[in-house]
């Protein structure tokens, strides 16, 4: 399934997404986790709530996501609600087909881009490896677009989600990202080491902005969690309790 | 085997490239290598639109290897090559890995058969329908061994052959290597190009353009399906950021890796990069950007070489003598996986595809070797305690393996030497280690002294009683440090230890030792004139006891030591050699003396190894190849053809000094010696 009830559970999260007008930055740190591995989680459960999603990639096709879906039961090319923008490419990918034709080429049209996505209220838009913008412009214009993506997204009561590979050339862009965040989930590798059954293991922990959140609004729980990602669905487990779940 | 049922492909849809096939998993398609073991490593090939990053081993080109077999693969599946090295301008023909096919040349088909020689197919076609009479459906299979690269049989590319089998003993013909027309952007026209205006030095942006027009002319899946069959771009990047490579800014090479992936994601190209990962490490660790370049790549592999990674020679050599270790003599190298393709899916298809790795911690015990004809990788296995060829426990009635000692003169303790007898191991003396070390700072020095390799630990060998004596200067038990064998190369060797010096105690040595070191001393030869005979050993006769040589007086020293030794030359070859040997020792000795001069150091208790053959059979040819002997020729290059030889040895009380002179004692002894030796008849 492409929606990941136990992690949804496990973080106290009822609607399986973070309160309206919130940030959540995920992180990956090392080769063999990936952030990319709750896109399928936001997107469906953003859909599934009939809501829009914008899922904005640095790092991928929107190819990439079709196909992870349609494994998942999810077939992203008939929902409405979900628009694609290339964050990948400064090709014009107009002649490809309709199902994987991107709504929007980000490539110097960033005034373009904050206008589409103010036209879509309640959005959840989700930025797939938000470090390229770094490689590409330079630490302190990616942090000005996500702020300025943030404050879009405030406005028009959606979600943001923020994808980023952490290492230490993009330490200094996580720093500052979390200060702006309401959440925090960190993918990482093993500590003791590599297992065929469990893929790595999330640390979900509040982030700077989560005091901003209304009490009564604060549901969310810290946790760490164990995951095996498979074709089909993640799967998430406390620690040590991988034989009971797989 | 292949079938007879054919895959109706409709009209409209795309066929797929030749040499390619596709994930089962991830519905992506794949291309080979060209090495089968990295194919099953990455999953079962490279995904088309990925990039794969090899970093590179250090001082060993196993990397470019691999890079071969890939630019190999593209020929031979006639794949679009184009090979990117900023490093230098690159010739292929003769350097790529052939195949057998490749030898006996471009196949014929049955149509191009019949074509040529209608009657004789004709004929044979009915042989064939006689004698396949009863196995009806099976003629028009093509028959076993019959190869054919032509397309004229099939329209369906999955025909061709996803990996070749290279043979790295055979070389691609050159006319396969020119028709297969590869775009090879080298340094010349990097350099050139990248210093135009348009680039201003920016060698990844002149890169980057030509790869994008590469894959705009025919390799781009956003431009509309060609009428004929698809083909497949092969991008190699050979050492890519290397020191060649310029761009505008630090992190052009990160910008580069982005846009290279932006135009591979919609593209029919496939792209291997070799990366210096070892050029990005300060102090042993790497710098944050080889993560970032990582983390742009989508499979990361890394080479590390055993000679590479432990450069130390005495390392290399300490695991070729030990046979029974497999891991040196099997394996080349380690491979690590650092990341594996993950496209259009979320999971590595590896652990369902592969053999050798099937996911979890299977991914760190990976190695490479290469043989004679192929690259390979393979499972690393532990080689079987005690080895496969030599039992690790003696049996009962088997001789214990003895440590091989070196003869009386010269030699002190346990000394082993190499199989090969060009090495000794003398158990490690700090002191005689740091003397050593030191030596690279002396260069005019070095030749007068054994060739240091360093030093290396055996396991199980000598272990030095830990005596009071040697307490202050004890060896560790498995350390050695390696040496030159003076002897080696010798077929008669006539060996003389020279002690001098006046001094046979360290400057540190408790006061009781010197005092006793400093009667000893008055008893003996050092004392008076400096030198001491250690050790005599001639061919053939029986060694002289040590009490003999050190009960030597100045006055007896020359009949009772010096004219025996040098009588040999004279018994065995001729007169006219012991004298031009004694002449040689003289020289050497002089020369020598010099240097020490300049030198500053304390050599106490070292010894002066004077070694000359008593072959005549060596002196002949010496005569016969050069009648003016000079030094140079003397002792050749080739230690085979020595005839003689002086250096000094056993450093153990020795250390270098700075700003306190030379050491005058052992001048005395040196200029003694001389004297000594003149005085000869």
């Amino acid at each position: 399934m492409a929606t990941y009830k136990t992690l949804s559970s496990s973080l106290n999260w009822p609607t399986g997404l973070g309160n309206t007008g919130t940030t959540t930055l995920v992180t990956s740190s090392g080769l063999g986790s990936d952030c990319g591995t709750l896109v399928p989680h936001f997107v469906n459960t953003t859909l599934a709530l009939e809501h829009p999603v914008v899922l904005l990639s640095f790092t991928q096709t929107y190819n990439h996501y079709l196909h992870i879906m349609r494994k998942m039961g999810v077939n992203l090319s008939k929902h409405s609600g979900m628009h694609f923008v290339n964050g990948l490419t400064q090709s014009d990918l107009s002649s490809l087909p309709a199902a994987t034709r991107p709504a929007l080429t980000l490539h110097n049209r960033w005034p373009e881009f904050f206008q589409y996505l103010s036209e879509l209220p309640g959005c959840t838009l989700i930025l797939d490896g938000l470090c390229s913008l770094v490689d590409t412009q330079g630490l302190d214009e990616a942090v000005w677009f996500f702020e300025a993506c943030q404050r879009i997204v405030e406005q028009t009561g959606g979600r943001l989600v923020v994808n980023v590979y952490l290492d230490e050339w993009t330490e200094q862009l996580v720093r500052r990202l979390i200060r702006r965040a309401h959440y925090y989930l960190a993918f990482e590798v093993l500590g003791s080491g590599t297992a065929a059954e469990v893929s790595g293991q999330l640390k979900a922990a509040p982030a700077h902005l989560y005091c901003q959140i209304s009490a009564r609004e604060k549901e969310f729980k810290p946790a760490m969690l164990h995951y095996k990602v498979s074709d089909a669905t993640v799967q998430f487990f406390s620690p040590g309790q991988s034989r009971i779940v797989l | 085997m292949s079938s007879s049922f054919r895959k109706r492909v409709p009209a409209g849809q795309a066929k797929q490239p030749p040499a390619t096939r596709l994930n089962p998993h991830s519905a992506q398609l794949l291309v080979s290598t060209g090495v089968p073991s990295l194919d099953d490593v990455l999953g079962g090939g490279l995904p088309v639109g990925g990039v794969l990053l090899i970093e590179q081993d250090r001082q060993t080109g196993y990397s470019n290897t691999l890079l071969s077999y890939f630019a190999s693969q593209a020929i031979a599946a006639k794949h679009k090559l184009c090979i990117v090295n900023a490093d230098q301008d690159m010739d292929l023909a003769g350097h790529l890995p052939g195949w057998a096919g490749a030898m006996r040349g471009p196949p014929t088909t049955s149509k191009t058969r019949a074509d040529e020689n209608p009657d004789q197919t004709a004929g044979a076609h009915s042989e064939t329908s006689d004698a396949m009479k009863i196995a009806w459906r099976y003629q028009n299979l093509p028959k076993l061994g019959d190869s054919s690269d032509e397309k004229g049989a099939s329209d369906s590319g999955s025909e061709s052959k996803f990996c070749e089998l290279f043979d790295l003993s055979l070389r691609i013909p050159k006319e396969l290597v020119d028709r297969a027309q590869p775009v090879i952007i080298g340094s010349s026209d990097i350099l050139d190009n990248a210093a135009t205006e348009r680039y201003g030095g920016d060698m990844y942006r002149y890169v980057l353009d030509r790869i994008s027009a590469l894959v705009q002319d025919g390799f781009s899946s956003l431009a509309p399906a060609p009428t004929t069959e698809r083909n497949i771009l092969r991008i190699e990047l050979r050492s890519l950021g290397s020191g060649f490579w310029q761009g505008s800014s630090s992190t052009s090479i990160l910008k580069f890796l982005h846009e290279l992936r932006g135009i591979l994601r919609y593209s029919y190209a496939a792209c291997v990069i070799s990366f210096p990962v070892h050029q990005y490490e300060e102090a042993g660790v790497r710098l944050p950007i080889v993560r970032r370049i990582e983390h742009l790549c989508d499979a990361v592999i890394e080479l590390e070489s055993f000679e590479g990674t432990y450069a130390s020679p005495a390392d290399i050599i300490a695991r070729q003598i030990k046979g029974g270790s497999g891991a040196s003599q099997d394996y080349h190298g380690f491979l690590h996986i650092h990341k594996l393709p993950r496209l259009n899916s979320m999971t590595e298809s590896v652990g369902r595809l592969s053999l050798l790795h099937t996911g979890g911690g299977s991914s760190n015990n990976l190695a490479f070797r290469l043989r004679r004809k192929k690259f390979s990788i393979e499972t690393y296995h532990l080689p079987i305690e005690g080895g496969v060829t030599e039992r690790r426990v003696p049996a009962k009635d088997e001789p214990k393996p003895q440590a091989r000692k070196g003869t009386g003169a010269g030699c002190h303790g346990k000394i082993l030497r190499a199989d090969n007898d060009k090495m000794v191991f003398k158990p490690l003396n700090e002191r005689e280690h740091r003397f050593y070390e030191g030596a690279i700072d002396h260069p005019l020095l070095k030749p007068f002294i054994p060739e240091y390799y360093g030093t290396l630990q055996l396991n199980g060998d000598t272990a030095e009683e830990d005596t009071p004596d040697n307490q202050a200067q004890k060896s560790s038990a498995d350390s050695y440090i390696c040496l030159e064998n003076l002897l080696y190369g010798f077929e008669n060797p006539c060996i003389m230890d020279v002690k001098l010096g006046v001094r046979l105690y360290d400057i540190d040595a408790p006061p009781e030792k010197i005092a006793k070191m400093k009667a000893k001393a008055k008893e003996r030869t050092v004392s008076q004139i400096g030198v001491m005979i250690g050790g005599i050993s001639l061919p053939g006769r029986p060694a002289y006891e040590h009490k003999v040589l050190y009960k030597l007086t100045t006055d007896t020293i020359v009949p009772d030591a010096l004219v025996p030794y040098f009588s040999v030359a004279e018994e065995s070859v001729s007169t006219d050699y012991r004298r031009f040997v004694i002449d040689q020792f003289i020289a050497e000795i002089k020369e020598y003396r010099e240097i020490v001069k300049k030198s500053e150091t304390r050599m106490v208790g070292s010894s002066l190894l004077l070694v000359y053959d008593a072959s005549a059979k060596k002196y002949a040819t010496f005569l016969a190849g050069d009648k003016s002997p000079s030094a140079s020729s003397i002792v050749s290059e080739d230690s085979d053809g020595a005839l003689f030889d002086m250096r000094a040895i056993d450093f153990a009380h020795s250390h270098w000094v700075r700003g306190r002179g030379a050491d005058e004692e052992y001048l005395f002894g040196l200029d003694n010696l001389i004297q000594l030796l003149s005085c000869l008849p």
